[in-house]
């Protein structure tokens, strides 16, 4: 922690480019800059199998074509040079079925976030499975 | 039909399955009418014996006993000595809602009217009772009874000749008491039967509204999250950007209400449900590809539209909607994780071709006509069987068309309808 917040890589990944525009949106104005975006799932997949790019967090929309979100998250907990990168999984109300919920808590994602939500929202959840206290820790706030 | 089903469903105030699981209730109400009061003791003797004699009076109602050897054949019978309180003693059983099934009619009643007369009164309010007319001599013939009680009600009537035997008796008591419960009977499964087929075919319905439904979820989740994150981040924003953001918010709503429009009509709960229009096949096409656009895209199918002629056709478009949003699902279903789906829109003056083609295993050519049937399904719990027997039945019955399912002589299967433009088709 005390990590500067602007130095936190994070990877949007949605393929939906409005719903990304509004989340990358959102993570400036909380104060980050180190953003990556994956236009769709294969794209992140080789994002998060390549670890030469650093990543603290990522944020993942979870039903995508081809590739689902849970194949990433997958992916993000099979490599071991990603042993500290959180995982937020996006999703709409409806898909919150079950056996999802259950699936992605097996592959231990940290937070999931429901459509639509607001900015505060998103740095709430951030906070939380960043483990930083509110305010404490950091420089920059939303 | 109707009187039947109202009758016996409890009166819960709730239409659906109001019928299912009812039994039918035998009826073995027997109504006698005769002037003399002799010959009202031997209907007393034979249909109801063995009771302790009541004193006579106008009106009595007997039973018979219950006998272990004959348990079928225990009827309720009711006793009038005139024409005046046979009506009345009628009525109040319309009324309570326990009609006679039959009744024993003399024919000279001592009063105005007859016993033809009394049962023409009767068949207005029951139409299903079994009338048996007992007469001393035969002072009418059959085709004047014909005439008096109308050529429907031929089946209705028969008649006994006095003096009768208990035999004569106790055979029509039987014949038309077990005669009317078998009708009522058959007339309360067919209406379970209608009543379980209807509930089927609206399961299936929701079925394909809930496979959409993900979909279209996930979309307005989409289109939400456009509002709401351009509205807060729009909140600190200088008047200039505040203006293009609030744009944005515009179109992401139009687009959440478009949606919203074409999935009332898939589920029923919009207008225009149910009604035959002048429509365009391509319409209801690019309606179907709209609601599946998630499912197709998260399941990799593309999309091609090998043919789409412009013709107008009369035809129900929510029904024809769930027909292409089946095929296509099934079509999805057998091509597991990517694939191509065709579809064409062909007009030949007096039909409409719809064709649904995709590019999965087809279907084994014993099983051809099997998957049409109601109920078979390769899919386990999680196919409902209906998905084709419904089509079929919307395409064949609703629109006189034809739909056939056929493997396409490369790969895949092809399902391809037939509607008649005017509405007319085979059998108009
Ligand atoms: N496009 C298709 N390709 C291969 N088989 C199909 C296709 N469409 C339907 N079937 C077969 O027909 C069966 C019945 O289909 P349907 O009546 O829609 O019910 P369900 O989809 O619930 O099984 C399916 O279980 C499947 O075996
Ligand atoms: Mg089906």
């Amino acid at each position: 922690m005390g990590k500067p917040l602007f130095d936190l890589p994070i990877l949007v990944v949605d393929d939906d480019a409005m719903v990304r525009g509004v989340v990358v949106e959102y993570l400036k104005d909380l104060g980050f800059s180190n953003i990556l975006e994956a236009k769709n799932s294969q794209h992140g997949l080789k994002l998060i199998q390549n670890s030469k790019f650093p990543l603290g967090l990522v944020l993942s929309d979870w039903e995508m074509p081809g590739v689902s979100g849970l194949v990433l998250l997958k992916a993000l907990r099979k490599n071991p040079g990603r042993k500290g990168t959180r995982f937020i999984m996006i999703t709409s109300q409806r898909s919150m079925e079950r056996f999802k919920i259950t699936q992605a808590a097996q592959w231990a994602v940290n937070a999931y976030i429901i459509k639509p939500f607001t900015c505060d929202v998103l740095k709430e959840k951030i906070w939380q499975v960043m483990g930083w206290d509110e305010g404490g820790g950091t420089q920059a706030t939303g | 039909m109707k009187n039947t089903a109202k009758k016996l469903s409890p009166q819960t105030g709730d239409d659906s399955g109001a019928l299912i699981g009812v039994a039918h209730n035998w009826n073995k109400r027997i109504l006698v009418v005769d002037d003399e009061p002799g010959i009202c003791e031997s209907y007393a003797d034979i249909l109801a014996p063995k009771k302790n004699v009541l004193p006579l009076r106008s009106t009595r109602t007997l039973s018979r006993p219950p006998n272990e050897a004959d348990p079928g054949y225990e009827f309720e019978v009711t006793i009038c000595d005139s024409y005046d309180t046979a009506w009345e003693a009628f009525q109040k059983a319309q009324k309570d809602g326990r009609p006679f099934a039959m009744g024993f009619f003399d024919v000279m009643l001592g009063a105005e009217k007859d016993g033809y007369d009394l049962v023409k009164e009767m068949h207005n309010l029951n139409p299903d009772l079994y009338a048996v007319f007992v007469t001393a001599y035969n002072d009418r013939t059959i085709e004047s009874i014909n005439s008096h009680l109308g050529a429907k009600k031929v089946d209705r009537w028969d008649y006994l000749n006095k003096p009768f035997t208990q035999g004569e008796i106790l055979q029509k008591a039987r014949n038309f008491i077990t005669l009317w419960n078998l009708e009522k009977e058959g007339e309360l499964k067919t209406a379970q039967l209608a009543e379980a087929q209807a509930r089927l075919m609206e399961g299936e319905r929701m079925a394909s509204v809930a496979a959409v439904a993900r979909g279209v979820t996930h979309e307005f989740g989409n289109i939400l999250m456009q509002i709401m994150g351009k509205a807060d981040l729009c909140r600190k924003k200088e008047p200039q950007e505040m203006k293009a953001g609030l744009e944005r918010i515009l179109e992401a709503s139009q687009r959440a209400n478009e949606i919203l429009e074409k999935f009332k009509n898939l589920s029923g709960t919009g207008e225009g449900h149910n009604q035959k229009d002048w429509v365009f096949p391509h319409h209801v096409l690019d309606e179907a590809l709209d609601l599946l656009e998630h499912q197709l895209k998260t399941a990799n199918v593309k999309v091609t539209i090998i043919k789409r002629d412009l013709v107008k056709v009369r035809a129900n478009a929510t029904s024809l909607l769930q027909v292409l949003v089946n095929l296509s699902i099934n079509a999805v279903h057998a091509m597991g994780n990517s694939g191509q789906i065709d579809y064409a829109i062909v007009n030949d003056g007096k039909w409409v071709e719809l064709r649904v083609r995709d590019y999965g295993p087809g279907i084994k050519r014993e099983l051809l006509d099997k998957v049409l049937e109601p109920f078979f399904t390769t899919k386990g719990k999680k196919g409902t069987g209906l998905g084709l027997s419904i089509s079929r039945e919307i395409v064949e019955m609703e629109h006189r068309g034809q739909l056939k399912v056929v493997n396409h002589p490369v790969k895949g299967l092809e399902v391809i309808i037939r509607i008649p433009v005017d509405g007319e088709g085979q059998y108009g």
